[in-house]
């Protein structure tokens, strides 16, 4: 059976339609399952938690790129390798992009031709990522494996990525047990400013920002710093389409 | 020299350490690395490095194969080919299998070419061991 939860925002009125849309469309490709609405009183952990104990077999999130990444770590939380997939609506939904999904419609064929990948994910402290970690250069430094350390010289920004929604980087794979490090420092010239860039992999990153500054993850939710970085290789099973672009 | 099959391996670097990023620690990596910022400690790879006109590398420096623009200090050990452009400055021994020095680089160190000496002791001794076995006979 398949649990679909949607994302507190979708109560909105101007989401009624496009709901109404998704539940008829699932219906018509019989994949219809059990609904479940975020609400002021019922998290999407509860939910979660809940449903589990029915052993569904797969776990729909409906939302945006927070209401996967919420999805995600309370599954994982609950240490059930369950297969996930994801409806995307309304905006900040790179995510569904980058697994070749383009909208609603487009999701609900995805979801019935159920095309598996394994990918791995991002440990930050306790909290799991998908896409990547970004935080600013400002007094930040990182100790990459254990064996150095690097410090930006520069404002900036530090993005530690899994999956690189934007596909501008063919070595930045989620398959891969690595997490690419891209630190991206701005620097101020007379007509234009340029951006010097580093690039490097690894597995395990421990970052301290000096002002307390935190990180962001799946461009949503905020992690505080200082923070351990790493990588769970194959965590998550997620429903793709053809279109993705790993 | 070596820069067209230099630039064909540094498409595929798998390390950049760009201008702006200072480095301390053992610098440790498996593909080729590019370096453009400040390192302290010592590198390795496996691949080929490239060290940018910008560069300042305090370590001892171990790869491949290298292309050095930058300022070195620290021994250099490259297990194949090793360029130094105009702009390059290695203050520290370097061993090569084979070296190409442009004009205009600094090096002030000892150079070693272990892999020529042993060929061309070896190739010594081959030779007075033939003349002694003529005189034999």
């Amino acid at each position: 059976m398949h649990i679909y939860i949607f994302d507190y925002f979708l109560n909105k009125k101007k989401y009624e339609a496009t709901i109404a849309k998704i539940e008829t469309r699932l219906t018509d490709l019989g994949l219809n399952g059990k609904n479940c609405h975020i609400g002021p009183l019922r998290s999407l952990k509860s939910i979660v938690k809940e449903e589990l104990r029915n052993t569904p077999k797969t776990i729909v999130a409906v939302g945006n790129n927070n209401t996967l990444n919420q999805l995600i770590n309370a599954t994982l939380e609950e240490d059930n390798n369950i297969t996930i997939g994801l409806i995307p609506v309304g905006d900040n939904n790179s995510i569904a992009g980058a697994l070749g999904i383009a909208d609603e419609d487009q999701a609900c064929n995805v979801l019935a031709a159920r095309l598996i990948e394994a990918v791995s994910l991002g440990k930050i402290n306790d909290q799991y990522f998908f896409t990547s970690a970004q935080i600013t250069n400002q007094e930040t430094i990182m100790e990459i494996g254990g064996k150095y350390t690097i410090e930006p010289t520069g404002p900036g920004t530090i993005n530690i990525i899994n999956l690189d929604v934007s596909a501008s980087n063919p070595k930045i794979d989620p398959k891969d047990a690595l997490l690419e490090v891209l630190v991206s420092v701005v620097k101020k010239g007379v007509l234009k400013n340029t951006v010097d860039v580093s690039f490097i992999q690894t597995n395990r990153i421990i970052v301290n920002n000096l002002i307390h500054k935190n990180f962001i993850i799946d461009e949503s939710i905020e992690v505080r710093t200082p923070a351990e970085i790493t990588v769970a290789k194959e965590k998550l099973k997620i429903i793709v389409g053809k279109e993705r672009i790993f | 020299m070596f820069k067209k099959q230099e630039d064909a391996n540094f498409k595929e670097a798998e390390t950049i350490i760009g201008p702006s990023v200072k480095v301390e620690g053992d610098f440790i990596g498996q593909g080729n690395i590019i370096v453009d910022g400040v390192i302290k400690g010592s590198i390795a790879t496996n691949g080929n490095l490239r060290v940018g006109d910008q560069a300042k590398i305090t370590a001892n420096v171990a790869a491949a194969n290298g292309l050095i623009s930058g300022e070195i200090h620290g021994n250099v050990k490259i297990a194949g080919d090793l360029e130094l452009t105009e702009n390059a400055k290695i203050f520290g021994d370097i061993e090569a299998k084979s070296i190409c020095i442009a004009r205009g680089a600094i090096f002030s160190g000892q150079c070693s070419m272990a892999n020529g000496e042993i060929s061309k002791k070896t190739n010594g001794t081959k030779k007075d061991a033939e003349t002694t076995n003529e005189k034999d006979f």
